[in-house]
């Protein structure tokens, strides 16, 4: 019965009954919190000075080790450039060809070699020589042996 | 930290200077929002003492968590919800359990006026906690509908319904003093 009647109820009556419910609670004030709230925040703790310096000493090492180990190095090409060069260099020259010398050489050699040939000629013609002169020598002999021969045959015929 | 004599600053400018490491200037925010927070818990909670410890809670919580709020001009909204979760956490432990109403002598001020207040607060903890928190944010704290709607996670019409029955429930309550 309450509910139906409350569905009848004026609006302007409720708004008013929420008024003063409104004003019934504003009547009750905020109040002070009993103790003030502060906090207190831990502060990161301080190092040790030497930890302060050896943390960026550390680092710097480390960023140091890093360029050199991974920097990458001179390109290899200008270094084989001077090796080549180097090999040039250090090498035993090769001397001019002196074509002249050589060819006063071999002349020289050739001359030599054929005054020796020319006194082996010679002496190989002497042994000819010679050679020819014994066997005149024999020959003689052999036709005087002949004529003698004869001489003796015919002496013995006669005898 | 002195913080008498410092002008209200605003929160975005605040819980900026708190993200970028000053971690004091977080008091700032403390010292601007613990009343509200503190009455908001109180009425929800009924007892002082809890009260307070739950609104430190409350600004631990938002402390540890700030730099999860996206939105940094709503920090008040947020930090309500937090101080709701942290009630409705409390009020669920406690299920059951009465508290000893506030001794009036503590509160100061005339006789009238007591025993008004009393009434009220009273009358206050007979509502349901969903009807409850919406008059509290709404009568006493001025928050927007969709301010209170984000605070408990519900639709705008749930939170205006909950403000129409709480106070056709205190009315009859009060009503009947």
């Amino acid at each position: 019965m309450s509910n139906l009647n409350d569905l009848f109820e004026d609006p302007s009556a409720k708004v008013e009954h929420f008024k003063s419910t409104y004003a019934m609670l504003k009547s009750s004030p905020d109040v002070e919190p009993p103790r003030r709230l502060m906090f207190e925040f831990e502060k990161p703790r301080k190092a040790s000075w030497l930890w302060q310096w050896m943390a960026p000493m550390a680092a710097s090492a480390a960023v140091a080790f890093a360029v050199v180990t991974f920097t990458p190095r001179p390109q290899a090409p200008p270094q084989i450039v001077e090796r080549v060069v180097q090999q040039q260099v250090s090498a035993p020259a090769v001397a001019p060809v002196d074509y002249q010398q050589q060819i006063d050489e071999l002349r020289a050699e050739l001359k030599a070699r054929n005054i020796a040939q020319a006194k082996e000629i010679l002496r190989v013609r002497g042994q000819m020589d010679l050679m020819a002169s014994d066997q005149r020598a024999m020959e003689r002999e052999a036709t005087v042996n002949a004529s003698d021969i004869q001489l003796l045959a015919s002496n013995r015929v006669r005898n | 930290m002195k913080l008498s004599g410092l002008k209200p600053v605003d929160d975005r400018t605040i819980i900026e200077r708190v993200l970028k490491g000053d971690t004091e200037a977080f008091n700032l925010l403390v010292r601007q929002w613990e009343k509200p927070i503190y009455n908001f818990i109180l009425r929800m909670i009924g007892d002082r003492d809890e009260a307070m410890d739950l609104c430190q809670d409350s600004f631990m919580k938002a402390y540890r968590e700030l730099d999860t709020l996206k939105d940094r001009d709503r920090f008040s909204s947020w930090l309500y919800r937090i101080a709701h979760n942290t009630c409705y956490s409390k009020l669920r432990k406690d299920q059951g359990k009465t508290f000893v109403e506030l001794d009036p002598d503590t509160r100061g001020g005339s006789k009238p006026s007591i025993e008004s207040r009393l009434a009220v607060e009273k009358a206050l903890q007979q509502l349901p906690e969903d009807q409850r928190e919406v008059v509290v944010l709404k009568v006493y704290q001025n928050l927007k509908f969709d301010e209170i709607a984000a605070i408990q996670d519900a639709p705008v019409s749930t939170v205006k319904s909950r403000l129409y029955m709480g106070f056709e429930k205190l009315r009859s309550i009060l009503g009947e003093d």
